[in-house]
């Protein structure tokens, strides 16, 4: 009877699994990999009176998926983004620069009319969209698999990123590492209205690197890429200076009362035959 | 569970006091304590610790008597010595069981140990050294219906430090015993077994499928015939994911791994041959939780366990997730009075082993990748390999010998889990020699010489540690007296401020069942295996006390 009981229990148990089929996936639409991060480059102006709807779409879907979705408020053009005359009620800063301008004469996104934005950079070689699209590109961005995990580090003259291929890859990829800063007060047109106080944030200061990855177009699973690059605050913000004063159409050279202590590092690695970018971060400066 | 606790203790005192009277039954024990203290060393990278001294100590007593048997055993870690998992951490009576046998059934209730096969799907075992200690919580029944058919069963939940895992383990083992079955005199013998064992753990995920029981299967088969032997393992392993959101982190694929080794041994000569693969077949006890404490199953190691310290610089670390592997070893004597032979005859043995990655790595299925390796296909990442020589020779009564070389090759970040590229691919080229002296009655001087040259063979961006040598002596007065000394020099190491000596002192004093060693010296950060299970010893510098004893 005991060998007939220990038998019994030996089959009960060899029943005791759970092969699982696919698709694995039980719920596709509402998958985000949790990986991977999209920024969003907003070209906007604070002469744009549209262009706080498309700051506010931002912050919408910013709610939605946190701290995934990394924007950067592009002040561009002479005619949504040159400060006014010194005669002139408010308005005055520049909050263009020499990077925001050359990505602007790139893309195409003032001269089809502002607010426009870019997600990720997808689309070839027209990928700006209007704001009303961003927030489907999004989601789609966010399935998608990383193919590089970025980390970055800083201290007061040099900011890091360690680069690590996810898996093996061949392709020609550009890292930026770029300076953005939030909490900024100025004056801002909103619809009708000519807001003195309101909040400018992640506002483009300057690109610090935008080069070759690798010297090789081969990426292995696991590999790890290191780029240090140097940088003094007070330089940068003197070269927007001198860019506003000296260089940017109507520029009055009022580039200047930097905050460090809201100023962000964004990284990124992007495709430079797609213009894709594969994947993003933020982190504090000094951090 | 203090009432479990006080029970059992309570049980003991009363099988004791009975023991002590009427001598019903026998009580065993034996107790260890490991102390070290802690100073800083910035040279080395050491730390000091808040506490100055970390401690481990803990006793086993048995009680047994006839078909009874009953033990429990008691940890201390105030707080665990810095090379262990800050997880155990405290006192308590973590192991307590009983057992007893009746008519071929034996029942164990409470702790116990356990593996199926060579532990392929399941091995719950504890191993001081690597901190690791997964015994079961729960029962256990072992039954022999007939001679030569050998049956097991248990459940239970796996020890994590001073819990229990998540997962409730549910196994089976049978094995055939065909020549004691059919009571036959048949030179070949043939043992059959098949093994089962299956984790429940509830788990819901948002997004994907989660298996509620992962079950996995091992079937074995030992055959001996005259001077052969051979033994094979198969195990199979259904879908384990992760319980992740990340879809790259979703692997439905199965686990598979075997084993194959076949030797011819006969004295004075033997022979063996091994080849092992495994694939995606890291089994846990808790699907959510990494670190060794929560793996539940074993993969013997494919290569040479070495003692001495260089040759054990760079072990192999079994990667269960995958790699294929080969080792061969040849063991011969020249007998007494042959030219090679000498008065007291010479043993050689070589061993080669090596060690690469399946090919395009272990399998991976899900929604957007698939990938199955080759059933047998080196990857051109290579993992390990050692060749190695030893040569033993007793020269006369009082002169004793042991020469090794080996040529080893380590791809230190896939072994270690360092990003790759960091440290890339070593191979060392070490020389041992080991000579003891017999001075008198009692009296022995050992001197062990070590060398290891080492070159790149993938570059990496971390300094190379380079060159070391290694010397000891150590004099030993038999039975109660041991001192040695020993100096491990990095002088090779890239860095020149880390072209150091790490000098370690021990002595010990050995008095019947008891046994005192005292040490100071300083430990370098490296790698501590024990059948290709392995952990990151922190480096150190301290004093450490050693006690050990039973009754």
């Amino acid at each position: 009877m005991k060998k007939y009981l220990f038998i019994t229990s030996l089959i009960i148990l060899s029943n005791s699994c759970d092969i699982v089929e696919g698709p694995y996936i039980t719920d596709s639409n509402s998958y985000v990999n949790p990986e991977k991060n999209v920024l969003i480059e907003d070209f906007t102006g604070h002469l744009c009176s549209n262009c706080p709807e498309a700051a506010r779409e931002i912050s919408a879907i910013h709610d939605v998926y946190g701290d995934q979705i990394i924007a950067l408020a592009i002040h561009t053009s002479t005619s949504f983004a040159r400060p006014y005359l010194a005669s002139q009620t408010g308005f005055q800063y520049d909050f263009r620069t020499t990077w925001g301008e050359a990505w602007d004469n790139n893309f195409g996104a003032s001269a089809i009319g502002l607010p426009r934005g870019m997600v990720n950079r997808i689309g070839g070689q027209s990928p700006t969209l209007s704001k009303d699209e961003w927030a489907e590109v999004v989601a789609d961005e966010l399935k998608k698999e990383i193919d590089f995990k970025i980390e970055i580090s800083s201290d007061a003259n040099s900011v890091t990123i360690s680069v690590e291929s996810q898996k093996n890859s061949s392709g020609a990829y550009n890292y930026v590492i770029c300076l953005a800063e939030s909490n900024i007060i100025n004056w801002q047109k909103d619809g009708s209205l000519n807001v003195e106080n309101y909040e400018h944030n992640h506002v483009l200061r300057c690109v610090l690197a935008d080069d070759n990855l690798s010297s090789s177009s081969t990426f292995l699973s696991g590999q790890l890429i290191e780029k240090t690059i140097e940088y003094n605050l007070a330089d940068l913000q003197q070269f927007n200076i001198d860019y506003s004063s000296q260089t940017a159409e109507a520029g009055n050279g009022n580039a200047g009362n930097w905050n460090p202590e809201n100023i962000s590092i964004i990284a990124f690695i992007y495709n430079t035959n797609t213009n894709e970018i594969l994947q993003v971060k933020e982190v504090d400066l000094n951090s | 569970m203090k009432k479990i606790i006080s029970l059992f203790v309570s049980i003991h005192f009363c099988f004791f006091a009975f023991s002590q009277e009427s001598n019903i039954g026998v009580i065993t024990g034996n107790f260890n304590l490991n102390l070290q203290s802690y100073q800083e060393d910035s040279k080395i990278g050491a730390e000091a610790q808040d506490e100055i001294i970390l401690n481990n100590a803990y006793l086993n007593l048995n009680y047994t008597r006839g078909n009874f048997a009953s033990g429990i055993r008691y940890e201390s870690y105030l707080n665990a010595l810095a090379d262990f998992d800050p997880e155990f951490k405290g006192n308590g009576i973590m192991y307590r069981y009983a057992t007893y046998s009746i008519d071929n059934l034996e029942i164990t209730a409470g702790n116990y140990y356990e593996q199926l096969g060579s532990g392929l799907i399941f091995r719950s075992y504890e191993e001081k050294g690597l901190g690791i200690d997964n015994a079961m919580d729960g029962v256990r029944l072992k039954y022999v219906p007939i001679d030569g058919l050998y049956l097991k069963t248990f459940i239970g939940k796996s020890r994590t430090h001073f819990t229990y895992s998540d997962g409730i383990f549910r196994g089976a083992d049978a094995e055939l015993n065909i020549n004691e079955i059919l009571n036959s005199e048949l030179k070949t013998k043939f043992i059959l077994g098949g093994s089962f064992v299956s984790r429940y753990q509830q788990r819901d995920n948002l997004i994907f499928q989660i298996p509620q029981n992962v079950s996995a299967y091992a079937s074995r088969i030992n055959l001996m015939h005259g001077k052969w032997s051979n033994f094979g393992e198969y195990a199979y392993k259904i879908n384990d994911p992760a319980n992740v959101l990340s879809q790259s982190q979703m692997n439905y694929a199965n686990g598979t791994a075997f084993t194959q080794n076949i030797t011819f041994s006969k004295r004075g000569f033997g022979i063996s041959a091994e080849m092992h693969r495994t694939d995606n077949m890291t089994f846990k006890s808790d699907r959510d939780r990494d670190g060794k404490a929560y793996i539940i199953n074993y993969i013997p190691t494919l290569s040479k366990p070495h003692t001495y310290s260089l040759l054990a610089l760079y072990p192999c670390a079994t990667q269960a997730d995958g790699e294929l592997g080969i080792q061969f070893d040849i063991f011969y004597k020249f007998k007494k009075g042959s030219r090679l032979g000498g008065k007291y005859g010479t043993k050689i043995a070589i061993n080669y082993s090596q060690i690469n990655a399946l090919e395009g790595g272990p399998s991976f299925l899900n929604d957007i990748r698939t990938h199955k390796p080759t059933f047998i296909n080196f990857d051109e990442v290579l993992h390990y390999q050692d060749f190695n020589i030893s040569v033993a020779k007793k020269i006369n009564r009082k002169l004793n010998t042991n020469f090794i070389f080996a040529n080893q090759t380590y791809n230190k970040d896939v072994l270690e889990g360092k990003p790759i590229g960091d440290y890339g691919i070593l191979n060392s080229t070490i020389l041992v020699s080991d000579i003891s002296y017999k001075i008198k009655a009692g009296h022995t001087i050992r001197l062990e010489l070590q060398s290891l040259i080492s070159s790149q063979i993938e570059d990496g961006k971390q300094p190379k540690e380079g060159d070391w040598s290694m010397s000891l002596i150590e004099y030993t007065i038999s039975p109660h007296w041991f001192l040695s000394i020993q100096d491990m020099y990095n002088y090779g190491n890239e860095d020149i401020n880390k072209q150091l000596h790490y000098v370690n002192i021990n002595a010990g004093f050995i008095k019947g069942a008891n046994r005192f060693e005292i040490g100071y010296g300083k430990k370098r950060e490296g790698i501590f295996c024990v059948g290709g299970v392995c952990k990151t010893v922190p480096s150190s510098n301290g004093f450490s006390l050693s006690v050990s004893s039973s009754f």
